[in-house]
């Protein structure tokens, strides 16, 4: 559950603005506009963009309402099509017999099964509605934190690339590692080994 | 995705620390138990600390790995998990209860992350205050909220600096080591 519930899970990242902004709350206005959700061009399986937390599924994203004090809150929305295994199984055999027909064959090679696999792919993707996934973000912009309201390693890992294509900054996630790093440095870091508390 | 050496050895280096985070809530049980649970956070206050409802506790790595986990109204309750303690085994997971001056939450920790699962706000919650009121809409509650987050996420991390400290300091991390282990063989009494 993100932002609007009443129970929260979340990962903690630091992402410090650039120096030398001089307007942080356009900056990121402008990045979020740019990167906006666009809906779905037709045969990609997979879209991403951000959003508005409170209208994720208008296609005008009110971009200036994401300031909110210290935060820019915005989410993460992935739209992606997926084909059913058994629904690609079937008309897979139907174009391979039709193809192996046609051409008077018994086998097919195997870069024509590629090809064939790819056009009916494409072709079952059209057909499939895309499933979305909505995941809020709250940026601290004054701290330097962001609050990623999924724990999934998956998803995760999308918000991360997608943050760092959006606002070339790579979000680092604040987990013991790099905490423990940013206290001692890496040298004290260096050599430490889990430690027994009965032996 | 492909992945560079750099990146891999920075992969393997993360799995080489995660059991920073189980020594942390080991750790963290015997302050709450032991210790009486109060923490003093810079930007927050004195903080109380408190483990319920759950605790799992994990040892050895990935391919040899065991795991115990309880479910308990309260954590002193939790005999298994204490005989787990004993065992050598280390906290991977607990549901905390944080109450700060004015608010009362409720939290499940993971060692491997830090991150936050379920967070509740259990009491002192007030969105009546004028300044959430005077945001339109469901932003002003958003804001209140957000900040209180912000609160939970203050109090586990600068719990976990004072807990590094004292991990890197060879002579303050032996007595500390000490006591928990105190702590732990107490248990079996």
């Amino acid at each position: 559950m993100g932002i609007l519930g009443s129970s929260y899970s979340f990962s903690c990242f630091r992402a410090e603005v650039p120096e030398g902004l001089t307007d942080v709350s356009g900056w990121v206005v402008r990045v979020l506009s740019t990167h906006s959700f666009r809906e779905e061009v037709e045969g990609l399986s997979k879209r991403i963009g951000w959003t508005s937390p409170f209208e994720p599924f208008s296609p005008q994203f009110d971009v200036a309402s994401s300031i909110l004090g210290d935060f820019a809150i915005f989410s993460m929305r992935i739209d992606e099509r997926k084909v059913p295994r058994a629904l690609l199984k079937k008309y897979l055999a139907l174009e391979e017999l039709k193809y192996m027909e046609e051409k008077g064959i018994k086998r097919l090679p195997r870069l024509v099964k590629k090809k064939l696999r790819e056009r009916v792919e494409f072709m079952l993707l059209q057909k499939v509605l895309p499933v979305p996934t909505i995941i809020d973000v709250a940026w601290d912009l004054e701290e330097g934190i962001v609050y990623f309201f999924s724990t999934s390693s998956k998803v995760i890992g999308e918000f991360q690339g997608f943050f760092k294509r959006s606002f070339e900054i790579m979000p680092e996630p604040l987990i013991p590692y790099t905490m423990a790093e940013g206290v001692g440095g890496p040298d004290l870091l260096r050599g430490l080994t889990p430690d027994s508390f009965v032996s | 995705m492909e992945t560079s050496p750099t990146e891999r050895g920075a992969v393997e280096r993360l799995r080489e620390m995660e059991f920073l985070g189980a020594e942390f809530l080991t750790w963290l049980w015997w302050r709450c138990e032991a210790g009486g649970g109060l923490f003093s956070i810079p930007s927050v206050g004195d903080v109380f600390i408190q483990f319920v409802k759950l605790v799992r506790l994990e040892s050895g790595t990935q391919s040899n790995r065991e795991m115990v986990q309880c479910l308990g109204r309260a954590a002193q309750e939790m005999k298994e998990a204490k005989i787990g303690l004993l065992l050598g085994k280390k906290v991977a997971r607990a549901r905390l209860v944080i109450k700060t001056e004015t608010i009362t939450m409720e939290v499940t920790i993971s060692s491997k992350a830090l991150d936050f699962h379920g967070l509740k706000i259990v009491s002192g919650f007030d969105d009546t205050l004028e300044e959430v009121t005077a945001i339109e809409g469901a932003r002003g509650l958003v804001l209140l909220k957000l900040n209180v987050l912000k609160e939970a996420r203050l109090i586990i991390h600068s719990i976990f600096d004072q807990f590094i400290s004292r991990r890197l300091d060879a002579a303050v991390w032996a007595r500390e080591k000490k006591g928990v282990r105190e702590w732990i063989l107490s248990l079996s009494t």
